[in-house]
């Protein structure tokens, strides 16, 4: 076995481990360099081991402890995951050193720690949803990825992030709750935990039309409590409450990381799991279209209604996730595909807006509000360059991610069936509901105030915000730019998904 | 019919047991209400999970020398220990939110919470 064939187990067990160590570190700014070099360990060995699959183009699966399935449990690798790896690991070291100024001001010394721990909890979590092949390790990381996220939320303290964490808490335990049930079902009627055999048994049940209702019953629940806990419309009422009132880093996490955790294991339930036939006949891609459909446009209105930045936000990220779900219902390759790149995109676009919001709102003396943030921007440039460059990819500019996002999703909807019209509508249709609010929004940010215009005193480029927000825009550009390579790397990924 | 009602009684009652568990946690303003609401919904499950397991005559999934026995399946126990520990995590998270919550404002409402948070809110902006 090459060494390569290592890096999933090894990087789960270096942030597991990393996490541990994190309380007897705890002073100053030391858990947050032990973190962020873990993290950018976990990104180099990612990359590594994307380059080795990208060549080949096989996965491989590792049996932990090396028991045969179906004793033991397995970590399954091939392009995709190593790149949605590599690209979350990126995400989350950019985030976590963006929101280190903001981290130090909300976060009193002795907690910090505790956070970090928290964070790295998250990662293992996200690493371990992208990485697993059995579906209870997914339940179980899920509920992981639930608690940390929530104290994410609440890491902030005030009366209104309490509030914020314990709606987020019900809903999550109620989506958590659906997806139990959902996989008790299925494992009532297969037998199997692991992706693969339940793919082969799920197929076998459903050519001879044996158990129909259990199986969409146990697809259905799992694909709404995924979406619950992703905030897809219509269940998306607990995030704008736990963005408005979290730290920077902890949104951006919130916003670019975890929700998309849950659609990788959405992708990997409808490609593994359940295989086209069998959702074709229950109607599941079309719900999955309505779904997103309806997301995409009543999160935009209702985004513009917003006064405050980070709800603002919080709803465009609600609308961005319906543009996944719209991706998946397509139920095509291209459209699956559609949605790995969507992922990548928002992954790094909206962290990117929320580091700059956040920098903006730290020197406008911590006014959430419009009228507080007007000509925010000269004060501090890099961080207004973040937010404009992060809303004019979500709106659809070229050579930026989001357009080639927008682009991989048309030419999906062009080769679908009765979907194409309706699809091609929304994605017009909120691309201009999307610069309905963010266009004046930028230009708020770079409007002319009356008084001080000085940009604010700070270590210049080094300083920990303005090296995120460029770290971002790298990443977003090569991903516009390099449309190319990364949807071919995505093709291959999902043929051997 | 009835038959199939006891046949199936383990499933109707955790059905049963979710549907109210899902109706106190979303109907009660009380938050400990809620969290006893969440703790219903993840103990229908288990009973759920646990009942699936069962097979009429089996016995404990021991191996004893001595004939061949049913035995009942040991898997679905497993995944409801561990959605025990996940549930004990959830309400205890649950219960230190809302610890905080009545330190800050004095009232386990939910509803009364949410005017004093918002009402702070405004008071900031003057």
């Amino acid at each position: 076995m090459p060494f390569t064939h290592n890096i999933p187990f090894f990087s789960l067990f270096l942030v597991l481990f990393s996490a541990i160590l994190v309380p007897f570190f705890s002073s100053g700014d030391r858990p947050l360099h032990l973190v962020r070099g873990v993290q950018l360990t976990v990104a180099a060995l990612s990359g590594l081991l994307l380059w080795e699959l990208w060549q080949t183009g096989e996965s491989f699966t590792y049996q932990m402890g090396h028991f045969p399935a179906p004793w033991g449990n397995e970590l399954k690798a091939g392009p995709l995951e190593a790149l949605l790896a590599l690209s979350f690991s990126l995400v989350m070291v950019l985030s976590m050193t963006g929101g280190g100024a903001d981290l130090r001001r909300d976060i009193p010394t002795h907690r910090r720690g505790g956070y970090c721990l928290l964070m790295q909890l998250l990662y293992a979590a996200l690493l371990a949803m992208v990485y697993t092949n059995d579906l209870f390790t997914a339940y179980v990381f899920i509920e992981i990825a639930a608690i940390t996220a929530c104290a994410a939320v609440v890491a902030k303290e005030s009366g209104r992030s309490v509030v914020a964490a314990i709606r987020y808490l019900i809903f999550s335990c109620l989506g958590s709750g659906l997806i139990l049930l959902g996989i008790s079902m299925l494992y009532s009627v297969t037998g199997h935990l692991l992706m693969e055999d339940l793919g082969r048994a799920v197929a076998g049940l459903a050519a001879e039309g044996r158990y129909m209702l259990p199986l969409t019953t146990s697809a259905l629940l799992m694909t709404v409590g995924l979406s619950i806990k992703s905030a897809q419309f219509p269940f998306h009422a607990w995030l704008p409450d736990a963005h408005a009132s979290a730290t920077t880093s902890a949104s951006a996490i919130l916003s670019g990381l975890v929700l998309k955790g849950y659609l990788v294991l959405l992708i990997k339930l409808i490609v593994r799991v359940f295989g086209n036939t069998l959702l074709v006949s229950i109607y599941m891609y079309d719900l999955l279209f309505l779904l997103g459909l309806a997301g995409m446009l009543f999160s935009s209105v209702a985004a513009l209604r917003q006064e405050d930045v980070k709800r603002m936000v919080a709803y465009s990220s609600s609308a961005q996730i319906s543009y996944i779900f719209l991706a998946l219902g397509m139920g095509s390759l291209g459209g699956i595909a559609a949605a790995c790149f969507q992922i990548l995109a928002h992954a790094f676009t909206k962290p990117m807006i929320f580091v700059g919001a956040g920098a903006m709102i730290r020197v406008g003396n911590g006014g959430h509000y419009w009228s507080d943030l007007r000509g925010a921007a000269w004060k501090d440039p890099a961080a207004g360059v973040g937010f404009t460059v992060g809303g004019l990819s979500l709106c659809g500019l070229p050579l930026l991610a989001g357009f080639s996002a927008k682009y991989s999703l048309a030419v999906a909807a062009l080769g679908a069936q009765w979907q194409t019209m309706p699809a091609l509508f929304g994605l017009a249709a909120s691309s201009v509901l999307n610069a309905m609010y963010y266009i004046p929004a930028i230009l708020a940010i770079w409007g002319r105030r009356n008084g001080e215009v000085a940009p604010a005193a700070g270590k210049g480029w080094r300083e920990e915000h303005r090296l995120a927000v460029a770290g971002f825009l790298v990443c977003n550009v090569a991903l516009g730019v390099a449309v190319g390579p990364v949807l071919s790397c995505i093709y291959q990924g999902l043929e051997v998904l | 019919m009835a038959e199939l009602v006891i046949q199936q009684r383990f499933y109707i009652g955790a059905i049963l047991l979710f549907s109210i568990g899902l109706a106190t946690l979303f109907l009660h303003p009380n938050l400990i209400k809620k969290i006893i609401g969440l703790n219903l919904m993840d103990t229908s499950v288990f009973l759920f999970l646990a009942a699936m397991g069962y097979v009429d005559g089996g016995s404990a999934p021991i191996i004893v020398h001595g004939g061949e026995q049913v035995y009942i399946n040991p898997v679905p126990g497993g995944l409801v220990l561990t959605g025990i520990v996940v549930a004990v995590s959830t309400t205890a998270l649950f219960l230190a939110l809302t610890c905080r919550l009545y330190r800050r404002y004095n009232s386990l409402n939910l509803d009364i919470i949410l005017m004093k948070a918002k009402g702070e809110k405004e008071k900031k902006n003057d």
